[in-house]
């Protein structure tokens, strides 16, 4: 129960944060070539999506056992979650800079104008919205098929991100500029907590480990991940403020 | 050749990005784990934490010399 719930919660949220990111370029791209190529280049971007999730997650659940499934996915889902885990804790630490949507928008935008429109369908704006939508979307997918086989529930986790694609788009089209509210970072961070603790767990159950508690285990894992992450956090500011590091991020 | 080159870093930037000291900590902890693991089940739970949250804390600890 709780891998399904973890499935479906990882995925929309993942979901939602990357195409927060995907919109931007979408707006970005509708506002400067037109509509028609933008929604066009997204929609086929989507379709590819939905394909490299059909193939790869049907076949391989189909054909790998699941303990084999669980060892490989695992390890995977530990260096991808490891990554967001680590860029949110630098993010709140000051570190990093976060994610500003509105900068991004303008960047684009400003790109996009530079070169000539012609034809009925804007073949650059096209391409741009494709691209945006498919680079963004990898790592959906990536998460999508990872939890969705590990928790033996492919379908399930699609439907997560399927809801957060329906959310985010809504809400895009509704105010048409890019979601600066969002709180990226805290989901990315929540994600990356996620993707940590279940990598964790299910890394270790391929490599021979017997967690106690089975899979109640997952909720200490989880609270153990937190309690460090806010522990991170603190030293990371006690650092820079010893350090003044905080001044040279501000100035990048 | 060369598409092999591009997809092999498209792939490394996609999972590992600029955090390759967790790539290095993970290609170490693993297999240790999966050797620890045939003597003391709960032995190798207890090394694979430590070395998640040791690789993590190193990558963390790099990131502000690099600002500096």
């Amino acid at each position: 129960m709780t891998a399904i719930i973890a499935a479906v919660g990882a995925s929309f949220l993942a979901s939602a944060v990357e195409f927060v990111e995907a919109l931007t370029i979408i707006l970005a791209v509708g506002f400067t070539r037109g509509w028609r190529s933008s929604l066009l280049g997204a929609l086929a971007a989507a379709g590819l999506l939905a394909a490299i999730v059909a193939a790869f997650g049907l076949t391989l659940a189909a054909r790998l056992p699941l303990p084999l499934l669980r060892g490989a996915i695992g390890a995977l889902l530990l260096v991808f979650g490891l990554n967001w885990l680590r860029k949110a804790i630098l993010r709140y630490a000051g570190v990093e800079g976060f994610h500003d949507e509105a900068k991004r928008f303008a960047g684009h935008t400003a790109e996009l104008q530079q070169h000539v429109r012609a034809g009925a369908i804007d073949w650059l704006g096209f391409v741009v919205s494709l691209k945006g939508t498919l680079l963004e979307g990898l790592e959906v997918a990536f998460i999508v098929i990872t939890f969705g086989l590990s928790s033996g529930q492919v379908g399930l986790s699609a439907l997560g991100a399927l809801a957060a694609f329906v959310v985010v788009g809504t809400t895009g089209f509704v105010v048409r500029k890019p979601l600066e509210q969002v709180p990226e970072n805290t989901m990315k961070f929540v994600v990356g907590l996620m993707l940590t603790t279940f990598g964790t767990f299910w890394a270790g159950e391929g490599l021979g480990v017997a967690w106690p508690l089975d899979d109640l285990f997952i909720l200490p894992l989880l609270a153990g991940y937190l309690l460090y992450s806010w522990l991170a956090v603190r030293a990371l500011l006690a650092r820079n403020a010893w350090t003044g590091a905080p001044e040279m991020v501000a100035a990048r | 050749m060369t598409w092999l080159v591009r997809s092999a870093s498209f792939v490394y930037d996609f999972l590992v990005g600029d955090g390759w000291e967790l790539l290095v900590g993970l290609l170490l902890i693993l297999p240790l784990t999966f050797l620890v693991g045939h003597d003391s089940e709960l032995g190798a739970g207890v090394l694979l934490l430590i070395g998640v949250l040791g690789t993590l804390s190193v990558s963390l600890l790099r990131k502000p010399h690099l600002v500096k």
